[in-house]
């Protein structure tokens, strides 16, 4: 049978291929001899960071062309134009892969932004980082718009291959290896899973399209325990408690930059996934009960644990890492609505918009990381924070309003995140307790995020430490993040209206 | 001719064998023979799968052989990246024992 590709077929892989093709451009220009000399990683290697961004930039724009992801999808008649299947039905072109597209471009820009002058600072400065972080934006953006078992589990494992590597990208680190042996291991395991239970569901349907999770069949047995397998994958990828185990190392060990990068657009691109499988296998109705009931205990222990191990950490990047886990429970909420698929079929969106915000605050509060830890592992402790406000205004202002908004505080785009979740939670019905531990969670959080707040305004310095500074990517990269996260709480609507569309571009 | 059914009792024995490879076993080259293990004893049951099929649905039978090749592409780019890591960790550690990588906890 032969391919005939048409236009659809390109619009929908072009901020793909623009991606991988920035990561090739970078490793290339890194060959080249600069003032700096021949591959000097001490250096801030901008031309890099350049190309990167416009690359990044370039795919944005890529998703707007006619008949691209989101060609239309801001248009007022609802739906957005343009969902059809392209590549035999590997890949889908609509607004929802396009909508998370947009979040992974541009978290790979931020995180180019930011990464330049924390490992130069670091004499860690390679090609290969930028090289790696495209690379892999390239595969999560192919995971988000995959229909089909071969091409979710290509991808996932394409991506997972590129953040193995960055985890233990500062070689010289002993937790660098330690973090990314840890990643690789349970990482792979549970592709393992994702496999097994991708081939049952073949097996029990003949077919690997996602559409198949829906079908009735001989075998509903063998389909569910499929499903269940394929859930448990993701559980990992994502970093639900209980499978949550390598998330604080992996985190610890990776450079502040590419833990920011690990955390948003690893878990923007499951998710995605997450949520079309849950969409899939919800409406067709062979999936059990059990299963919905099952994703929402693992919310609940999500929420509950993530936020009670990260109350006693005092390294800053594992709070972060144990934060981390809560936000995927706080995630799992709109995924358990979507598997169930009631009272609307929009309840999925409340996730689309959690991660754009999860994007602005948490690439924000792992860039002041790495610009206070400045490479060394000692700074990473809370102590480090006491009287930072005094020596550095703006990097202190942009922490607080990260870490504000991961606490979902009125004034953020994390409050309006929270909000849009919970309040899908209740009017589901059966799932509202939901909505009441994801409060209490919240509540409990609002501890451990005002630690590092506290000690950046009210504590004295110990010592003088230097930061990176007056490095103006890492500046940018602030002003962005602080900017969005305040100005979204005032204009969310249109970006949440924009997620409600792409939702609805997969449940119809 | 085996039968499906005995096709993937082999292939479930070789998945555990894997899972508790990598959960019981010491030595990290052990451990990445292991996770190898677990995605061949996939392809195993893909393949059976997709002979199960041939009687009926052509299409549907080569799309198991199929997934079953992409796996082991997978698998060999796997390798590759847990073997450097493998050497990363003994550069650093001295050891390739799981249980020495405990520096981190809590």
């Amino acid at each position: 049978m032969p391919i005939n590709l048409v236009s659809a077929d390109y619009a929908a892989i072009l901020p793909a291929v623009i991606l991988i093709a920035t990561g090739l451009a970078v490793l290339i220009a890194d060959l080249f001899v600069t003032d700096d000399g021949y591959d000097n990683p001490s250096s801030e290697k901008s031309h890099l960071v350049w190309i990167g961004v416009c690359g990044a930039a370039l795919a944005f724009a890529a998703l707007f062309v006619p008949s691209g992801l989101l060609f239309g999808a801001w248009s007022e008649n609802g739906v957005a134009s343009g969902s059809e299947v392209v590549f035999l039905g590997a890949l889908r072109l609509d607004a929802f892969g396009g909508f998370a597209a947009a979040i992974i471009i541009v978290a790979a820009g931020l995180t180019t932004l930011s990464s330049g002058g924390y490992l130069a600072a670091q004499g860690q400065n390679r090609g290969e980082f930028y090289g790696l972080v495209y690379l892999g934006g390239g595969a999560m953006v192919l995971l988000a718009q995959a229909t089909n078992l071969i091409s979710i589990f290509v991808a996932i494992e394409t991506l997972s291959l590129t953040v193995y590597v960055l985890a233990g990208f500062f070689r010289k680190w002993k937790l660098g290896a330690e973090g990314a042996a840890k990643y690789f291991i349970l990482g792979a395991f549970s592709s393992g899973f994702l496999l097994l239970g991708m081939a049952f569901v073949y097996g029990a349907t003949g077919e690997i399209s996602l559409a198949a999770l829906g079908k009735s069949t001989a075998d509903p047995y063998l389909m569910n325990v499929g499903l269940l397998l394929i859930l448990v994958g993701f559980g990992f990828k994502v970093g639900a408690v209980p499978f949550h185990s390598w998330v604080p190392d992996a985190y610890q060990g990776a450079p502040a930059t590419a833990a920011g990068w690990m955390a948003v657009a690893v878990k923007v691109c499951s998710f995605a996934a997450l949520i079309r499988v849950v969409v899939a296998a919800g409406q067709g109705g062979v999936a059990d009960a059990a299963i919905g009931k099952m994703l929402a205990a693992l919310a609940v222990v999500t929420m509950v644990l993530g936020n009670l191990a990260a109350l006693n950490q005092t390294n800053i990047k594992r709070m972060l890492a144990y934060s981390g886990i809560a936000h995927s429970g706080y995630l799992l909420i709109p995924v358990v609505l979507a598997f169930q698929g009631t009272p609307d079929p929009k309840v999925g969106a409340g996730a689309l918009f959690y991660l754009v915000a999860y994007l602005l605050m948490t690439i924000g509060a792992f860039t002041v990381v790495a610009m206070v830890s400045n490479g060394d592992t000692d700074r990473e402790e809370l102590e480090s924070y006491n009287g930072l406000a005094k020596r550095q205004p703006f990097v202190a202002f942009a922490m607080t309003v990260s870490l504000l908004s991961l606490a979902g505080m009125p004034g953020t785009v994390g409050f309006l995140g929270k909000l849009t979740i919970f309040k899908d939670a209740v009017y589901s019905g059966p799932y509202l307790y939901l909505a009441f531990v994801g409060i209490l969670a919240s509540l409990v959080s609002v501890y451990y995020y005002l630690r590092p707040i506290v000690a950046m305004y009210f504590r004295e310095e110990g010592e003088t430490i230097e930061i990176v500074e007056n490095n103006w990517g890492v500046k940018l990269t602030l002003v962005l993040t602080s900017f969005g996260t305040i100005a979204l709480f005032f204009c969310g609507k249109s970006v949440h209206e924009l997620s409600v569309r792409s939702i609805q571009s997969i449940t119809g | 001719m085996f039968s499906l059914t005995s096709c993937l009792y082999i292939s479930a024995f070789l998945f555990s064998t894997g899972v508790y490879g990598v959960l019981g076993r010491r030595n990290i080259l052990v451990v990445l023979m292991s996770l190898e293990l677990m995605l061949n004893a996939v392809n195993l049951a893909l393949v059976a799968f997709g002979r199960a099929y041939a009687a009926q649905d052509l299409a549907a039978a080569h799309t198991g052989q199929i997934f079953a090749l992409m796996v082991i592409a997978v698998a060999a780019a796997e390798a590759a990246v847990g073997l450097s890591i493998v050497l990363l960790v003994w550069r650093r550690w001295q050891s390739i024992d799981v249980r020495d990588l405990c520096r981190m906890h809590g």
